[in-house]
């Protein structure tokens, strides 16, 4: 098989788990973590394609992806300490005040 | 150099095989792990695994950029919000109902269904190739040739990323001052 097939298939794989992982776990730190993987997934896209085309850009893309997801986590994880603070919970399904 | 020509030596497809798995692996201890310890340590190994092989397709720059960001200050940020929050208990389950655990899983099944499908038909990479062959890396070296593209080409996105950095680090100090005001009142 293509190397380039194998790596996107691997990371359509590993971007399935960590969709899966948000859509049926229900602790926030836990579906912030697979957030992480599915960006993973696609940095791993990014640069298997930039080796296979032979161009640099992929590889900005990664290096931008990896400046957001370090800002995310610093507010994501603030975020998930505070309902914490207020609420005693990590569980996204006792955080449902917007729901009707 | 295997890769950019559609061969890889069999160390490498061996290397890239057991780093697959391994990042696979990892990948399904964070969402099977039945404490939330176990995920954040499921994800370095995926993070690991993905590290060496972001080294092996010559992006070494991002290969040590994953492991400083992402093994190092992003686990070690998980698990001191899980110290905080308290690890030791089980994560909450069971209150997800069947209908929808199976429409999620049916929903992922489908996803994975519908790349593979496109992976299959694929017949090659379009697309113009760049300058940055194996013998201009070779010769020239990747930082360098990186660090070109990143402040000549992309100085703008780069500036912007710092700006976000910062507005990331004023943000995560805004909500550590609004919980110490919370907890005097």
């Amino acid at each position: 098989m293509d190397a380039i097939r194998y790596l996107l298939i691997l990371s359509a794989v590993l971007f399935t788990i960590g969709a899966a992982g948000v859509l049926l776990r229900r602790n926030a730190l836990v579906i912030f973590m697979c957030i992480e993987i599915m960006l993973n997934a696609v940095n791993l896209t990014f640069i298997a394609l930039s080796r296979q085309l032979q161009s640099l850009d992929g590889q900005i893309f990664v290096f931008m992806v990896m400046a957001v997801a370090a800002a995310e986590v610093a507010i994501g994880l603030g975020i998930i300490v505070s309902i914490f603070r207020h609420r005693a919970t990590t569980d996204v399904n006792d955080v449902s005040l917007l729901k009707g | 150099m295997g890769i950019s020509h559609m061969t890889a030596t069999p160390l490498e497809t061996v290397l890239f095989i057991i780093f697959g798995a391994v990042a696979i692996a990892g990948a399904l201890s964070v969402i099977l792990a039945r404490q939330v310890v176990y995920s954040a340590l499921g994800m370095l190994v995926n993070f690991v695994a993905l590290a060496a092989m972001y080294i092996m397709l010559s992006a070494e720059f991002l290969g040590i950029a994953q492991l400083i960001v992402y093994a190092g200050a992003i686990v070690v940020l998980f698990l001191f919000a899980l110290m905080l929050v308290g690890g030791r208990r089980p994560a909450e389950q069971g209150r997800l109902s069947p209908g929808f655990a199976a429409a999620g899983g049916a929903l992922a099944v489908i996803f994975l269904a519908e790349i593979a499908y496109l992976v299959a038909r694929m017949t090659g990479v379009a697309g113009a190739r760049g300058t940055v062959t194996p013998e201009a890396i070779a010769q020239l070296g990747h930082i360098q040739l990186l660090g070109a593209t990143l402040l000549l080409d992309y100085i703008l996105p780069f500036e912007l990323a710092s700006v976000l950095l910062l507005v990331g680090i004023v943000g995560a100090v805004a909500l550590a001052r609004a919980r110490r005001r919370s907890q005097e009142e």
